[in-house]
C-alpha cells in the first residue's frame, strides 16, 4: 500500500520520540528527531525548550545549535493549543539559515493537567509541546520535551 | 531500506534511549553514532545507497542548505466546480496573497450591515484573549484548518468563485471541524456547501481565502467579510 508506506517513517520517527521522551531519565529536556528523505534518522536529547510568544527555540544539548521555529494561526481546541509553523531558522557557526517548511503542527498544553489530543490516544503532560513538520526537502522533524522556559 | 531492517532500528533506538546519554560520552558503535556532548545520535536508515552521516555539532540539516527563504506555494490550476460555467483556460488561480489581504474581487467593499457572532466574543474572547494571526503557508492564513497551500489536493476541493472581470478564481476548501473557522459557522448556525451555486452565503476569510454556507435566518445570501477579533461578519456594502 504505498500509502502507508509513506506515512510509516513518520509513524516510527513519532513513536520512536515518544519512547525516548518517556523513557529518559527524568529531565525537563525534549528530544528532537530529524528524519531526512533518505530514511536516516538524527536523534537529539536534551534539547533545551523555550516558548517566546509563539515562537519556539530549540538549543541542542552542546549548546552549538538553536532551530527557532515561528508559529501563527494559534488557536485552542480544548486546553491544548495548537499552532502552525511557517518559518524555520538554524543558527549554528555563527551563521543563520532559512529552512524551508511545508508544513507541520505544533500542539502546546501550557495547562497543568494532561491533556489528551482530540482524536487521537496521545496524552501531553503538563508545559509539554508536540511539534511535527516537514521541510520542502522531504525532512521530518519531531520534537516532544517539556517546556524549559516560557516567556510572555 | 527493508521494513523489518526499519523495524530492528526504531526497536534499537527505543530500547536503547536510556543508554543515550552514556553513548554521548563515549561515542556509539554499530549503526548509530553520538557526537561527543553532543547530545546527537545518528542511525543511517535508507539502505545501502544512504551517504554516511557525519558527526556535527549543534543540529544537522544535510541537504537543506540551499534553501531559499520562505515563499508561500502557489496552489496548482485546477478545473472550477461545477456550473461555474468559465473559459477555464484563460483564468488563474489567485495564489494566497500576503497577510491581511481578504476580500477577493470584492476587497474594501464590506461596509454594508454588520452581523454581530450571538455569542458576543469580545476581543479575542473566542480564543482566549490570545491574538490570532495568520501563518503564511496555510490556506486562509490556518483560519480554516491547517491545510497547506502547497499540499491541498482536489480531494480537499469545495468549489470556487469565479471573477470573470479579473479573470481569477478563488478555491475554496473544506474546513477542519476543530479550526477558528469551524467555531465560526457553528457561533452562526451555518453550514459549509460548495461554492459555485447562487444565493449562498460567501464568506472571505484572511489572504482571500473564501468558503460557502446556505443561508439561514441569521445570514442571508450575499458576500460577507470575517472580522477574525470578534469573529463577526459584514456584509458587502
Amino acid at each position: 500500500m504505498p500509502r502507508f508506506r509513506a506515512i510509516r517513517p513518520q509513524v516510527y520517527a513519532l513513536i520512536a520520540v515518544l519512547a525516548i521522551a518517556t523513557l529518559s531519565p527524568a529531565s525537563a529536556k525534549g528530544v528532537t528527531l530529524i528524519e531526512r528523505a533518505d530514511g536516516s534518522v538524527h536523534t537529539y536529547v536534551d534539547v533545551n525548550i523555550r516558548l517566546s510568544g509563539q515562537t519556539l527555540w530549540l538549543r541542542s544539548a552542546d549548546r552549538k545549535g538553536v532551530l527557532k521555529i515561528v508559529n501563527g494561526a494559534c488557536s485552542f481546541m480544548g486546553a491544548v493549543q495548537r499552532c502552525l509553523p511557517y518559518a524555520v531558522a538554524l543558527i549554528q557557526d555563527g551563521k543563520t539559515r532559512q529552512i524551508a517548511i511545508s508544513h507541520g503542527t505544533v500542539f502546546l498544553n501550557l495547562s497543568n493537567a494532561a491533556q489528551r489530543l482530540t482524536n487521537s490516544s496521545e496524552e501531553l503532560a503538563p508545559r509539554t509541546i508536540l511539534a511535527l513538520w516537514r521541510t520542502v526537502r522531504g525532512t521530518y522533524v519531531t520534537i516532544k520535551g517539556k517546556l524549559d522556559e516560557v516567556d510572555p | 531500506m527493508s521494513g523489518s531492517l526499519r523495524n530492528i532500528i526504531v526497536l534499537v533506538l527505543m530500547a536503547s534511549a536510556p543508554a543515550i546519554a552514556l553513548a554521548q560520552n563515549h561515542g556509539g558503535g554499530g549503526s548509530s553514532h553520538a557526537s561527543s556532548g553532543g547530545g546527537h545520535v545518528s542511525s543511517g536508515g535508507g539502505g545501502h545507497a544512504a551517504p554516511p552521516v557525519q558527526i556535527q555539532h549543534g543540529f544537522s540539516f544535510p541537504g537543506e542548505s540551499s534553501v531559499r527563504p520562505i515563499t508561500p506555494q502557489h496552489p496548482v490550476t485546477q478545473p472550477a466546480s461545477n456550473g461555474a460555467g468559465a473559459n477555464h483556460a484563460t483564468l488563474k488561480y489567485v495564489p494566497p496573497a500576503s497577510r491581511n489581504v481578504t476580500g477577493g474581487p470584492y476587497r474594501g467593499e464590506f461596509n454594508g450591515r454588520v452581523i454581530h457572532n450571538p455569542r458576543r466574543w469580545g476581543g479575542w474572547g473566542w480564543n482566549r484573549g490570545i491574538h490570532w494571526y495568520p501563518a503564511p503557508i496555510y490556506w486562509g492564513g490556518g483560519f480554516w484548518g491547517p491545510f497547506a497551500t502547497g499540499g491541498l489536493t482536489t480531494g480537499l476541493l469545495f468549489g470556487s468563485i469565479v471573477d470573470y472581470q479579473d479573470q481569477a478564481i478563488y478555491p475554496s476548501y473544506q474546513i477542519e471541524p476543530s479550526s477558528p473557522g469551524a467555531e465560526l459557522l457553528e457561533n452562526y448556525g451555518l453550514q459549509q456547501t460548495e461554492c459555485g451555486p447562487p444565493n449562498l452565503v460567501v464568506i472571505w476569510g484572511p489572504d482571500n481565502s473564501v468558503i460557502c454556507a446556505y443561508p439561514n435566518d441569521l445570514v442571508g445570501p450575499g458576500n460577507y467579510e470575517l472580522d477574525p477579533t470578534t469573529l463577526t461578519i459584514v456584509s458587502q456594502s
